[in-house]
């Protein structure tokens, strides 16, 4: 046996060797086609892996509990198509939490409340900003998110329960560019928001200047409020369980102005706040009976999601089949998803890319094993009267096949592994190259501001097992016409 | 008892829907050791015949059978197996692999699997043949740096090398001059009186007819002289 195989491939690199030209034909084919295949791999798992890293770190954590819908829901809120959609609660909220606190797979939670509002930064001007609200608990955002942010102004109050407003450094910018006016720690703003079934003003300060630690094109306008104040401006006073508020007492609830409060019986009417009278702890204390039944309305009342960080990021598939299943079981409105759902469509760029990619490949593929295919017929047509001549000296059927399955493999296999070669150059040149983009789409395919690819064991895996399917498929064709020429054809052909 | 025998052999061969007859019914019997020269004119069936008796090619009708074995009732891989074991072919071009030298040529029929000979045995064999033919300084020469004369030897030293029993040549000096092709037949000849093997070859040259000991002349597909000097 042994000799047999090393005829067959003393055969198949002589005959290589022999009808050079093909050879490099075929080989650059493949050489080069395996190169893109790793380079483009390593660059689209890099990406996606920034994006990923990114959008875990900042914005959604591992998994993301949130109200039952079957709309597609991110912690952004709904697409702009939802964009009148009320985003859901997370049902029997102090359940889930209790649950999810009580969960040694996770390592911190942070609930947050996501809304949409206007910025009014200078009453002599009438301009307004967009701004995408975040109400979150200070402590549980910085525990769950710690990377996330640099506070370049100001701070978080150190009080929990104060309220505050931490500006994006950017928007802060925006505001001075077009506004000539500069916002900073103490400035008040007014907002304005749209939830809850009506329009709400409140006058906020600013607390702090901040800017996010890996930029995302589209999520300049974030802005960190607290909770209670979020509330107060989305009529959203409720704690599932506790109290439930319709959305006309929301409104009055949130009002100071007594003449908002009994002027009005309509639905959406603006109630503007005075200004310097924004609403403090002790404006929704007075509310309300007692100190402890705010602090449990507000602490365990209406939140959108809560945020989780593991400890075993990998897990989180299981843990959310695992969080999905006891919310059905405890007939809880609640459900949990990964950070692909969370992160809206942002991470469906990276799931785009991948696909033009694949794509790509698979082009690449087909074209190779068309070229290749049609190489090696013209090879098997001049070499027709040798085959011929092998099966009357005896060759069987199965010498062919492994001759030319060894002449195609190898083919496959040397330029192949040049190709990775190649491909492995490439990815470190454009790795040392640093370069660096300040273009929005390019900053989400980067998944950053630098272009990084790494080479990974899983692409060069993926390529050489696309390289041998190509060796393969590529060989079929020939193989089958191979094993067809009759020893007879040793006579009827001249040499 | 003959070792090859046919038996009313024809053969049709089908070019568009025109059927030509190239063997139109053929008895023949070929003795163990004959030195065969199969005759006639081109188109005269002299190649059929080599094909239908090397397993090459299947009759239309009629048996072929060699050492008694019917080969009609064969599957490609028992013919594949028959003709290793027991024909040597010498072709007409040569038919020698051009990526393989001289050695390499007539060691090829030993690494198909069948013969489990050691590496010193295969080498044995083959220096022996080389001697033989003549090629003993061309060992490690391509196909392409020899002549047609030292091509043909190298040809016959590897129908020989799996000790066949018979060997088939099919207008092995119809590519040389007359001088080489002289060569090429008393090589054969000394080979199968040395060897015992049996030679059936054709030719068209009355010359070379001449060296045979068993002469069959065919016309049209059918045998006109069946003569042993």
């Amino acid at each position: 046996m042994i000799p047999t195989l090393r005829v067959i491939l003393r055969l198949a690199l002589r005959n290589l060797r022999e009808h050079r030209s093909k050879t490099i034909i075929i080989g650059t084919i493949v050489a080069l086609g395996i190169a893109v295949l790793v380079a483009g791999n390593s660059l689209v798992e890099a990406s996606a892996r920034g994006i990923r890293t990114s959008f875990i770190d900042t914005y959604t954590a591992d998994v993301m509990v949130s109200g039952r819908t079957d709309s597609d829901l991110s912690v952004f809120g709904f697409p702009p198509q939802s964009f009148t959609e009320e985003i859901p609660r997370i049902g029997s909220y102090q359940t889930v939490f209790e649950r999810l606190e009580a969960d040694s797979a996770v390592t911190a939670v942070s609930p947050q409340l996501t809304g949409n509002a206007v910025v009014h930064v200078d009453e002599e001007q009438n301009e307004d900003f967009f701004a995408l609200l975040l109400g979150v608990d200070s402590s549980s955002y910085t525990a769950t998110f710690p990377a996330a942010i640099d506070i370049v102004n100001g701070a978080f109050p150190a009080d929990a329960a104060a309220p505050f407003l931490m500006l994006q450094e950017n928007q802060v910018e925006l505001y001075e560019e077009r506004l000539g006016v500069a916002v900073s720690v103490g400035s008040p703003v007014l907002v304005t928001s749209f939830g809850g079934g009506g329009i709400r003003r409140r006058e906020l300060t600013v607390s702090g200047v901040f800017r996010f630690r890996q930029q995302t094109p589209g999520l300049e306008q974030v802005a960190l409020v607290d909770a209670q104040s979020f509330r107060s401006l989305q009529g959203l006073v409720v704690s599932a369980g506790l109290v439930e508020l319709s959305a006309a007492e929301t409104e009055m609830l949130g009002a100071t102005d007594l003449d908002a409060m009994f002027g009005s019986e309509e639905f959406g009417a603006i109630e503007q706040s005075e200004p310097q009278a924004n609403l403090s702890e002790e404006a929704v204390l007075s509310l309300f009976d007692s100190v402890e039944r705010v602090e449990l309305v507000i602490d365990r009342g209406a939140w959108h999601f809560l945020l989780l960080r593991l400890s075993d990021p990998s897990q989180a598939a299981r843990k959310i089949d695992e969080l999905n299943t006891y919310f059905e079981r405890e007939g809880i409105g609640a459900q949990a998803t990964d950070w692909r759902d969370a992160s809206g469509g942002f991470s469906s760029l990276a799931t785009a890319v991948q696909l033009i990619f694949t794509i790509l490949i698979a082009i690449i593929a087909v074209v190779a094993v068309i070229i290749i295919t049609n190489t090696l017929v013209i090879s098997l047509i001049e070499r027709t009267s040798e085959i011929g001549t092998m099966r009357a000296l005896g060759a069987r059927r199965s010498f062919v096949f492994r001759m030319f399955v060894m002449e195609t493999l190898f083919i496959s296999w040397v330029f192949g592994a040049a190709g990775i070669v190649l491909g492995a150059l490439i990815v470190v040149v454009v790795d040392s190259l640093g370069i660096r983009t300040e273009n929005e789409f390019l900053l989400i395919l980067f998944g950053g501001e630098q272009l990084t690819a790494t080479l990974s064991g899983f692409s060069v895996l993926l390529s050489a097992l696309i390289v041998t399917g190509i060796g393969v498929l590529a060989s079929v064709f020939p193989v089958l016409l191979a094993l067809r020429i009759q020893p007879i054809r040793a006579v009827q052909v001249e040499q | 008892m003959p070792i090859v025998t046919l038996r009313n052999v024809k053969k049709d061969y089908q070019l568009g829907d025109v059927t030509v007859p190239a063997v139109r019914g053929i008895d023949l019997d070929i003795e163990a050791g004959d030195f065969i020269s199969i005759a006639g004119p081109s188109g005269s069936g002299k190649t059929t015949i080599l094909n239908l008796i090397g397993c090459i090619d299947t009759p239309t009708e009629g048996a072929v059978a060699i050492e008694s074995a019917e080969t009609s009732t064969l599957d490609d891989r028992a013919l594949t197996d028959l003709r290793h074991r027991h024909i040597g072919f010498i072709f007409q071009s040569f038919n020698l692999v051009p990526v393989l030298d001289v050695y390499e040529n007539i060691e090829f029929p030993l690494l198909l699997g069948y013969e489990r000979l050691s590496k010193e045995e295969r080498h044995a064999r083959i220096e022996e043949l080389i001697g033989e033919v003549g090629l003993a300084d061309h060992t490690r020469h391509r196909p392409n740096e020899l002549s047609g004369g030292q091509r043909q030897r190298v040809a016959i030293a590897r129908a020989l090398v799996t000790h066949p029993k018979i060997v088939l040549a099919d207008e092995p000096t119809a590519n040389l001059d007359s001088a080489t092709g002289q060569q090429i037949i008393e090589l054969m000849k000394r080979i199968n009186a040395e060897r015992d093997s049996t030679f059936i070859f054709s030719t068209h040259d009355p010359e070379i007819v001449g060296i045979a000991n068993h002469v069959v002349r065919l016309h049209d597909g059918l045998i006109t002289e069946n003569s042993r000097v």
